[in-house]
């Protein structure tokens, strides 16, 4: 009964969400030139060129979005891209409430919680807000849910087949699709053993295939110092910055990265780098939902925390590895390696993967603390103060989604109604790339400019100083 | 004791709240009343005035004149309620991208349409207005003092 409710509360509010995702149009970079290189490029060429990329390697990247294209009935292109970006919103909130593994009443109690700090926090953000048209990352959080999910069933050939299939269409896809591989290899480890080592060794050797195609066959290595502006200290600086700054010691700036990748996990500070919270207090204006960004974040951390030294002192004591301690193993083996792979620039989105097992690993602290029936009166009031604020603040981040979304629809919009510009100035001939470039751009943006979306200036002010806008 | 517990359930089940948001949100779909995303009828210099370009293309599109004076609803641009063409109305945005987009779909800035338009940006500071009219050729700045502005 409790499952079934879990799987029903978590529909609801995935279906919540896909109702603004579904109205919000996309954004024009990226999106408006990717639909037009999918109508005149053929599967062959987009594999190639993404074969000789710029430090990148995502052939399975270009070929969904043209399977997508090819499948868009008479130009329903929009509703087609976006009917996938729901679908896979379903699937990662239906995945999620699976791995949980929800079975009694306190499981239930805590799951509103879990799932508000999986659609809440800001690396899930831009999985929302953004797609390219398809948006990768969720397809990244979709494979590692789905791996942990088949490692947490009972064993079975075709689960192990599966998963290395599913690792080698995430590796193929985005670069942290070998967060895949952290998920099975820390799943074995808590022993969990829907996955069998045959499933591992066999997955080790794809990943050791794709790093000799990656680096030695097709030597396109990896993105460096100056592929991108990334956040350092208060600011986003640009390559040319960061060439200046880190030029003779590229490491330090890497070091950097990472050790913010993690941060921005655990503690929502810094911001894809930029010690925003920090600089808010200097100049002594702190915005409230910054502060509840920290405060909450902080809190959860700290609940995690005392969870995992106390299931480690229990290990200690000679108890077995619980279920659940599987999450926590996945949560830190995941963020150490989401972290490190952010090494050359750092963007809030690059650790979705990371940020979604926090709200699992939250979820099985926070269920524990439900459900520890030796809880005293006064640590109770104690416990009662945090896990309000935490609660209460996982909520509104929650409602800051929608928010976001909302007046990204209206950005969004705007922009398609000049994109015209946007591709003279970026693409100057696109027109001459296929006959029907012009008819097809112009049925996009008719499309989009015909999307309903909230008029910015009726968003009461308020909500301004508690969503964040980011 | 047991009273403690029961609080903390309540706490740690308070996100909740957000299902029976998006319940209504839903329902509210299904009948085809959206609170948390509704958008007003503008008229092009309303849509002007909010910068809001995706609504003006779609009124230029469907032949909505550029060049017409329309009602622009009190707190958009002013307390009161004003009259104003669409060019006039986007000097509230203190940018030109709106007036650019009119200008691309026909809108006519002839003298007396430069001096008012001038006229309202120097008065509300607008300097990234008052460089983009300084880029147009053949435009000397108007004398304000005897200009009428609509607010």
């Amino acid at each position: 009964m409790s499952s079934r409710l879990a799987y029903a509360y978590g529909a609801l509010l995935a279906l919540g969400l896909a109702y603004f995702l579904i109205r919000m149009p996309y954004q024009v970079s990226d999106d408006l030139e990717h639909i037009l290189v999918m109508q005149f490029q053929s599967y062959r060429g987009l594999v190639e060129d993404s074969l000789t990329g710029d430090g990148s390697l995502r052939p399975l990247q270009w070929v969904q979005q043209k399977v997508l294209f090819q499948l868009a009935p008479a130009g329903a292109y929009w509703d087609t891209f976006k009917a996938f970006h729901a679908l896979q919103l379903l699937v990662v909130v239906a995945l999620f409430v699976r791995l949980l593994r929800i079975r009694a009443a306190t499981d239930l109690i805590a799951l509103p919680l879990a799932l508000a700090a999986l659609v809440g926090m800001h690396t899930f953000n831009i999985t929302m807000r953004e797609a390219y048209p398809v948006n990768h990352f969720m397809t990244i959080l979709v494979c590692c849910l789905a791996v942990a999910n088949l490692a947490m069933s009972r064993p079975a050939w075709w689960r192990d087949v599966a998963a290395v299939a599913i690792l080698a269409y995430a590796l193929l896809t985005l670069e942290t699709g070998l967060l895949v591989w952290v998920c099975m290899v820390a799943a074995y480890l808590a022993r969990w053993r829907g996955l069998s080592w045959k499933a591992l060794a066999a997955a080790t050797c794809v990943l050791a295939a794709y790093l000799v195609v990656r680096f030695v066959v097709l030597d396109v290595g990896t993105r460096g110092l100056a592929a991108m502006s990334s956040g350092y200290g208060f600011s986003v600086r640009g390559t040319g910055d960061l060439e200046e700054l880190f030029g003779d010691a590229p490491w330090t700036f890497y070091l950097y990265n990472i050790v913010s990748s993690v941060l921005t996990v655990l503690l929502s500070e810094p911001r894809a780098g930029v010690f925003q919270f920090t600089s808010f207090v200097v100049r002594g204006d702190v915005p409230p939902w910054s502060i509840v960004n920290v405060a909450v974040s902080a809190i959860g951390t700290a609940v995690i925390a005392v969870h995992i030294v106390r299931r480690i002192r229990a290990l200690w004591r000679g108890e077995g590895l619980d279920e659940s301690d599987g999450l926590l193993l996945i949560f830190v083996a995941v963020l150490g390696s989401n972290a490190v792979i952010s090494y050359p620039y750092t963007k809030d989105v690059i650790v979705s993967p990371a940020g979604m097992f926090y709200a699992a690993a939250l979820f099985t602290a926070v269920r524990s603390l439900v459900a520890s029936p030796q809880v005293r009166p006064l640590a109770a009031v104690a416990l009662l103060v945090p896990l309000l604020v935490l609660s209460a603040g996982w909520t509104l981040r929650a409602g800051g989604l929608v928010a976001t979304m909302r007046d990204t629809a209206f950005v969004n919009r705007g922009d398609w109604a000049v994109a015209e510009d946007y591709l003279e100035r970026n693409r100057p001939r696109w027109r001459d790339r296929h006959p029907d470039a012009e008819q097809l751009f112009v049925a996009l943006q008719d499309d989009v400019i015909r999307t309903p979306v909230p008029q910015l200036y009726e968003t009461p002010r308020w909500t301004r100083r508690w969503f964040d806008p980011y | 004791m047991r009273v403690f517990a029961r609080c903390i359930h309540v706490v740690v089940a308070l996100p909740a709240i957000l299902g029976a948001v998006a319940l209504i949100v839903l329902v509210g779909g299904v009948l085809q009343w959206h609170p948390l995303w509704k958008e007003p009828e503008l008229t092009l210099s309303e849509a002007a005035a909010l910068k809001d370009r995706g609504t003006m293309l779609r009124l230029l599109r469907d032949g909505a004149d550029p060049n017409a004076r329309a009602q622009v609803r009190g707190g958009v641009v002013d307390d009161d309620e004003l009259v104003l063409t669409p060019l006039e109305a986007s000097v509230a945005t203190r940018t030109p991208d709106a007036m650019r987009l009119l200008l691309a779909h026909g809108a006519r800035l002839g003298e007396r349409e430069l001096a008012v338009v001038f006229c309202l940006a120097r008065q509300e500071d607008a300097r990234e207005i008052l460089d983009f009219l300084s880029t147009r050729p053949s435009q000397r700045d108007p004398d304000c003092t005897h200009v009428a502005t609509p607010w």
